[in-house]
């Protein structure tokens, strides 16, 4: 009993830092509302214009020949900037509009509300988000519900949590860090955007412990509108395509006094949301690989997709007028090594540097395959237990493919929580 | 509750029955076509001819006897068409259904220098290079030329991609827009063996544009040159400016409008927005091809009038083969011309072409009584909204002839 005790709240970090995780009920405490947040403001810059469209390329689409996504300054992955001339196809992220200039961001106001009740064994839970952004159309600020969904617990002898609204997702284990204050560093990976969107439908999870073995099996199924792509690849807040898409997440973890092993392996399929058709799909695997050991944690995650050549009908997060759905394909895979040092009781808590490196191939219907590579190297430094302030780099590298361009990007961001 | 679950289940089901209609976003390109071709579909025949095989449009009932493609290219079928009261003829090397737009993409052409009178000067055995392989559903053969400034002694095998002339860092210069169709290696405009390509009706010889080698995407591949300055493109985005193709149709049993098979009406400008004279400097065509295609219902019934088709008395197999298209309406539509209009030495000028009111064809004023409905502008201000139908169809292909000239 002891053990499974222990088991519990080695787990319950992870756990409890995504409210939509697998908890135990909150027996013998009264219903309430709290009310959380955090504001994140950044400051940052990147070479160039911002973009990672190399000058003088004049192929369309000019987002099929870079990696827009490179340039990220914040923990959405939002680029520095987005802005060309040239006609782009929707694989786009968001931007700051900041361009090459040196500029403070708002990144994320963020709210959370949370509500449980004392008799029912169920979760309510809602985040809210102010994106303050400024672009060359003007004003660009949006508010967005990121999250919003209720939880049951139905049986209290058995960690099994059933959600249904808008939630995070459920594959890999880079999700579990989408916000600013969770997140050790700043940028989300290359290949977050494939496996960190929060989508709409209905989750189950399920994990079974062994205590003997100071070990636990869980499996996260959700089926929902947009899978789990970011809502500018594809949209969560319908099914554009009429028919949900299944991502599955079955991981292992080994909670011992001293050292924490996560392992999982995850898979999606489904239509593809950024357009109408019911028979063009996309399949995503992945593995991820966690561990923990006296404060050094080390971390991987490596993903393929493929998605199905459509029709003339797409239809994505970023209001374009509906083009060509390509076929693509894209693998890619981080490492991840971070250390944190424990500073004091005082202002000054944990001090942590990290470094990662990470690979992402991708080819478009029809065109070459490409390579990129970077390397993200910062600190995370947490003030009493309400500040955090970070600093980070990103090397960005054109390996094949693609026509070098300065896109490298330094980005810092300050965090606070309530 | 047993009958409650069967509607929930059906409910659940009912999206998985159904699949919204959608833009097609279908592409054919040069070697898709040639494919089609040997496949025999409507759009394949209607394009290629196959080495060897009749050529349609210089065979019966166009033409007297059989003319057959050469026997070693295939050919891009030489299509008589209209434009703004001309005789024209154009080659189809590219179709797209369900396209929102077409773009332009890069050319590049590697030059040692640019002379003051004859221009650039391309590296002696270098080969373009084009910037988006047809396998691409954003190929087009509407390219936008880039000079690559190579200096001497540079390794021009090292460029053999967009990438790769784009990482080279060398100087860039933009130049004209270029018409160029990539697909295999043995194709040509279409011709029998021993003789130049022409018009079909009024024998202009045409020029036989030969495949060519260039680069694309690292590898070597061949294309057809149909020249400089043939299109327009928006600056701002890339997008190919499009003319109207009218095709003339009747209603046929299934109420849907039927393609006549004659030769289409080229615009020049988009559908509702011709242009007031014809954009073609010299008189190279800057326009027509790309050409967005739309039926036109020229039925009695929805003119008002009894249009009429121009065959001379001396083409029966032709008049014939017309009349049995058109069905009932096949006598009425192909009037006998009248003496005059026999007599006409520049009669073949007309030979298919449609007049508003049929029976100026048979009037010894012919045909100065005539209304053709052989421009943009006569086809959209004498013809009911109605008439219409968008094919949601582009397709691209240089006009081979307008005007006298053969680009």
């Amino acid at each position: 009993m002891n053990k499974l005790l222990l088991a519990v709240l080695l787990a319950a970090p992870a756990v409890l830092a995504q409210a939509n995780e697998y908890a135990p009920p909150a027996a013998n405490t009264g219903s309430g509302l709290s009310i959380n947040g955090y504001g994140d403001v950044g400051f940052a810059v990147a070479q160039g214009d911002g973009t990672s469209f190399a000058p003088g390329d004049t192929r369309i689409p000019a987002d099929y020949v870079t990696d827009p996504f490179a340039t990220a300054v914040n923990s959405r992955g939002d680029v520095a900037s987005t802005s060309t001339t040239r006609f782009v196809n929707g694989f786009l992220p968001r931007s700051m509009g900041i361009g090459g200039q040196p500029s403070f961001m708002l990144n994320t106001f963020d709210v959370d509300l949370k509500y449980v009740p004392s008799v029912a064994p169920i979760l309510l839970f809602s985040r809210v988000q102010m994106l303050p952004r400024f672009d060359s159309t003007g004003n660009n600020t949006r508010v967005l519900v990121e999250q919003a969904f209720a939880r049951l617990i139905p049986f209290s002898s058995q960690e099994l949590a059933l959600s249904i609204g808008k939630f995070d997702s459920v594959f890999g284990i880079e999700y579990l860090q989408n916000e600013s204050n969770l997140r050790t560093n700043i940028t989300p990976s290359l290949i977050a955007r494939y496996t960190t969107g929060q989508s709409l439908g209905l989750k189950a999870f399920y994990r079974h412990q062994i205590p003997a073995a100071w070990s636990a099996v869980s499996l996260n199924v959700s089926a929902t509108n947009g899978g789990t792509l970011v809502e500018s690849l594809s949209p969560p807040d319908l099914s554009v395509s009429g028919r949900p898409i299944v991502s599955a997440r079955l991981g292992y973890e080994l909670n011992l006094p001293k050292v924490e092993f996560k392992a999982g392996t995850s898979g999606e399929y489904g239509p593809r949301n950024d357009q109408h058709g019911v028979r063009v799909h996309q399949w995503v695997i992945g593995a991820d690989l966690r561990l923990v050991f006296f404060g050094v944690t080390l971390e991987g995650e490596g993903i393929s997709i493929l998605q199905d050549e459509g029709d003339a009908d797409k239809s994505n997060g970023l209001g374009l007028p509906e083009t060509l759905v390509s076929g693509f394909r894209a693998r890619g895979a981080y490492g991840m090594l971070s250390y944190a040092v424990p500073l004091s009781d005082g202002a000054f808590r944990k001090f942590t540097p990290y470094i990662r490196y990470e690979q992402r191939h991708a080819q478009f219907e029809g065109l070459s395959a490409y390579t990129v590579e970077r390397l993200t190297f910062g600190f995370r430094l947490e003030l009493w237990d309400e500040l955090i302030i970070k600093a980070e780099g990103l090397l960005n590298g054109e390996v094949t493919g693609l026509p070098p361009v300065a896109n490298n990007v330094f980005t810092s961001s300050f965090v606070y929580s309530f | 509750m047993r009958f409650r679950e069967i509607g929930l289940l059906l409910l659940l089901a009912a999206p998985f029955c159904t699949e919204p209609p959608r833009a097609a976003g279908q592409q054919a390109t040069l070697t898709g076509l040639v494919g089609e071709a040997a496949a025999g579909t409507p759009d394949g025949k209607a394009t290629v001819v196959l080495r060897g095989q009749p050529i349609s449009w210089l065979s019966e009932p166009f033409n007297s006897g059989t003319q057959t493609q050469e026997p070693v290219a295939d050919g891009l079928i030489v299509e008589p068409a209209f434009t703004d009261t001309l005789n024209a003829a154009f080659v189809t090397s590219e179709i797209w259904d369900g396209f929102p737009r077409v773009w332009s993409q890069p050319l590049y052409i590697l030059v040692q220098g640019f002379d003051p009178v004859t221009g650039p000067q391309v590296v002696p055995g270098s080969l373009p290079i084009f910037g988006t392989p047809p396998s691409s559903r954003f190929y087009s053969p509407f390219w936008r030329t880039f000079y690559v400034s190579v200096p001497a002694g540079f390794n021009i095998d090292s460029l053999q991609s967009g990438a790769a002339v784009l990482a080279s860092g060398l100087t860039l210069t933009s130049g004209p827009l270029r018409l160029a169709t990539l697909g295999p290696r043995e194709i040509e405009v279409a011709h029998p063996a021993g003789q130049p390509p022409i018009h079909p009706f009024t024998g202009d010889a045409l020029t036989p544009h030969l495949a060519q080698q260039a680069f694309v995407e690292g590898g070597l591949t061949f294309f057809v040159d149909f020249g400089n300055d043939r299109f327009r493109i928006t600056d701002a985005n890339f997008v190919v400016s499009e003319v109207a193709l009218f095709r003339l149709a009747i209603i046929g049993n299934d109420g849907l409008a039927v393609d006549l098979g004659l030769p289409p009406i080229i615009g020049t400008g988009p559908f509702r927005a011709p242009r007031a004279t014809a954009d073609a400097p010299n008189g190279f065509p800057r326009f027509g091809a790309l050409r967005h295609e739309f039926l036109v219902e020229i039925s009695p019934l929805a003119l008002g009038t009894t249009p009429g088709i121009f065959i001379s008395s001396s083409r029966p197999d032709l008049r014939a083969a017309i009349i049995a298209r058109l069905g009932p309406l096949g006598a009425a539509m192909v009037p006998t011309p009248s003496i005059a209009a026999e007599q006409l030495p520049q009669r073949e000028q007309f030979t298919l072409r449609v007049a508003l009111d049929g029976t100026c064809i048979t009037q010894s004023n012919f045909p100065d009584a005539c209304v053709w409905l052989d421009t943009q502008a006569a086809i959209e201000n004498n013809l009911p909204v109605e008439a219409f139908t968008d094919t949601l169809r582009f397709a691209a292909g240089g006009l081979v002839l307008f005007d006298g000239v053969a680009p």
